[in-house]
C-alpha cells in the first residue's frame, strides 16, 4: 500500500488530494490542516481510501511521500520533518523566501537519502517541464524567458506579491545580474492574452541547472489583484507561456508553448506527477533538494498532464510572405 | 510714421498675450502639418502574421 500524505486543504491541497486519489500508484491519501475541519471536509469529498491527520504533524510513520501545499513558509518544516523521517516530499510553494528555505535543506536531505522536489506547482513547475522538453528539440538552448499570469486564492495572490516586490534578476553567464523592474506585454494563449508582466527571480531560480548550459534565463509575473473578502476563494484562471531561444538545424529559432488553466488544477495535477515519481521504486530518484524538471521525464509528464486534463499548446506563427 | 489709433492700444500685458497665443497657434499647426504628413508618407509597416495557438495533442508525446 502506497500512502500520500498532502499538507494544507487549501485550493491547492485539495486538487492534489483529488489527483492523488484517482491515481493508481497512491493507494491511500491522508490530508493535514491546521484546520481539522476543513482536512476533514477534504477526506469526506474524497470518499473511499481517505483519512484525515492530525495538524501539527507527530509521527509520519506509514506515509510514503509527503506534499506539502501549504501558506507561507510552512512548507520547509513540513520538509525539514519529512527529512528527519526519510520520508520524500514535494512542495509547491512558489515564494522567494520558501524557495531559498527549502534549497537549504539540500545538504540534510541527502545525509538522509530522501528527494525533496521544489516548485512542483503552476509557475515554477509546468513552465519547468515545458521549458525541459522544448530545449529538447533544439541543438544548443540560448534563453529561456519564462511568463506567468494568475494564481490560485489569497495566499498564493500574496505569494505573486511578495514576489514581484523581491529584487528582479535574471540569469546570464552563470550568474545573477539585478535588473530594473520593468513592466512588459507579455501574450498569453486566450482568453487571457495579452498582460503587463514584470521580471522576478524566483520562478527562474527553480529553473536554473534544469537546462545544461544555458545562456541566459529570464521571468517574468503579472500582478494578481487584491482580493475583496480576506478570505475569498477566487480559483482564477492562469496563463503561462515559455520562450526557448537556440539553434537547431543550423539557423536560430524559438519555440513558445503555453498553457491556460485553473492555478490550482494545473499546480495540483503537476504536484501530483511529482508526488507519483518520487513513490516509483523501480527508478530511484537522486537525493537532495531539486526541482521537478530534473526528477521526471518532459515529455511524460507533459502526456500525464494531458491526460489529467492539463493542456500545453504551442504557438505556431510566421510572417506572410 | 503710422501709428495704431488710440481706441485700439491695449495695455502692454494684453498684447504680450496676443502674440504668445499666436505663436502657440504657429507651433500647433506646424507640428500638425509635420505629423500628418510623417503619417502619409511613412513606409513603415507592421509585418502581418499568421498562426496562433494550438493545443498539443498525443501526437506529440509519441
Amino acid at each position: 500500500m502506497t500512502t500520500a500524505l498532502v499538507c494544507g486543504a487549501g485550493l491547492v491541497g485539495r486538487r492534489v488530494a483529488r489527483q492523488l486519489a484517482d491515481s493508481d500508484e497512491i493507494s491511500h491519501v491522508r490530508v493535514a490542516d491546521r484546520r481539522g475541519r476543513r482536512a476533514e471536509a477534504v477526506v469526506g469529498a474524497l470518499g473511499g481510501e481517505s483519512s484525515a491527520m492530525r495538524w501539527p504533524l507527530t509521527s509520519l510513520e506509514g506515509v510514503d511521500v509527503v506534499v506539502s501545499a501549504l501558506a507561507g513558509d510552512h512548507d520547509v518544516d513540513v520538509a525539514r520533518r519529512a527529512i528527519d523521517a526519510c520520508v520524500p516530499c514535494v512542495s509547491v510553494a512558489d515564494s522567494p523566501s520558501t524557495i531559498a528555505g527549502l534549497r537549504g535543506l539540500d545538504g540534510p536531505a541527502r545525509e538522509a537519502g530522501t528527494t525533496v522536489a521544489i516548485g512542483a506547482g503552476f509557475s515554477p513547475g509546468l513552465t519547468e517541464v515545458l521549458a525541459t522538453h522544448a530545449a529538447t528539440l533544439f541543438d544548443e538552448v540560448e534563453e529561456v524567458r519564462l511568463a506567468r499570469a494568475g494564481w490560485s486564492g489569497p495566499a498564493s495572490a500574496a505569494s505573486v506579491r511578495r514576489t514581484r516586490r523581491d529584487v528582479a534578476a535574471l540569469w546570464r553567464g552563470g550568474k545573477w545580474h539585478e535588473v530594473s523592474k520593468r513592466e512588459e506585454q507579455v501574450w498569453f494563449p486566450e482568453p487571457i492574452g495579452p498582460v503587463d508582466c514584470e521580471a522576478v527571480r524566483a520562478p527562474a531560480e527553480v529553473m536554473v541547472g534544469a537546462i545544461p548550459n544555458l545562456a541566459a534565463l529570464t521571468a517574468t509575473l503579472a500582478d494578481a489583484e487584491r482580493p475583496r473578502r480576506r478570505h475569498a476563494r477566487a480559483d482564477a484562471l492562469g496563463a503561462i507561456r515559455v520562450e526557448v531561444w537556440g539553434t537547431r538545424k543550423g539557423g536560430r529559432d524559438v519555440v513558445v508553448y503555453g498553457a491556460i488553466d485553473r492555478v490550482s488544477i494545473a499546480a495540483g495535477a503537476v504536484a501530483a506527477i511529482a508526488a507519483i515519481r518520487l513513490v516509483d521504486r523501480a527508478r530511484p530518484t537522486p537525493a537532495g533538494v531539486h526541482g521537478v524538471a530534473a526528477l521526471v521525464d518532459p515529455l511524460a509528464a507533459m502526456a500525464d498532464l494531458s491526460a489529467r486534463g492539463v493542456r500545453s499548446a504551442v504557438f505556431e506563427g510566421a510572417p506572410i510572405s | 510714421m503710422a501709428t495704431r489709433p488710440e481706441e485700439f492700444r491695449g495695455p502692454l500685458g494684453m498684447l504680450r498675450v496676443v502674440k504668445l497665443f499666436r505663436r502657440v497657434l504657429l507651433v500647433l499647426g506646424v507640428a500638425a502639418a509635420i505629423g500628418g504628413l510623417a503619417r502619409v508618407v511613412g513606409k513603415g509597416t507592421v509585418e502581418p502574421t499568421r498562426g496562433g495557438w494550438r493545443q498539443l495533442d498525443d501526437t506529440t508525446f509519441r
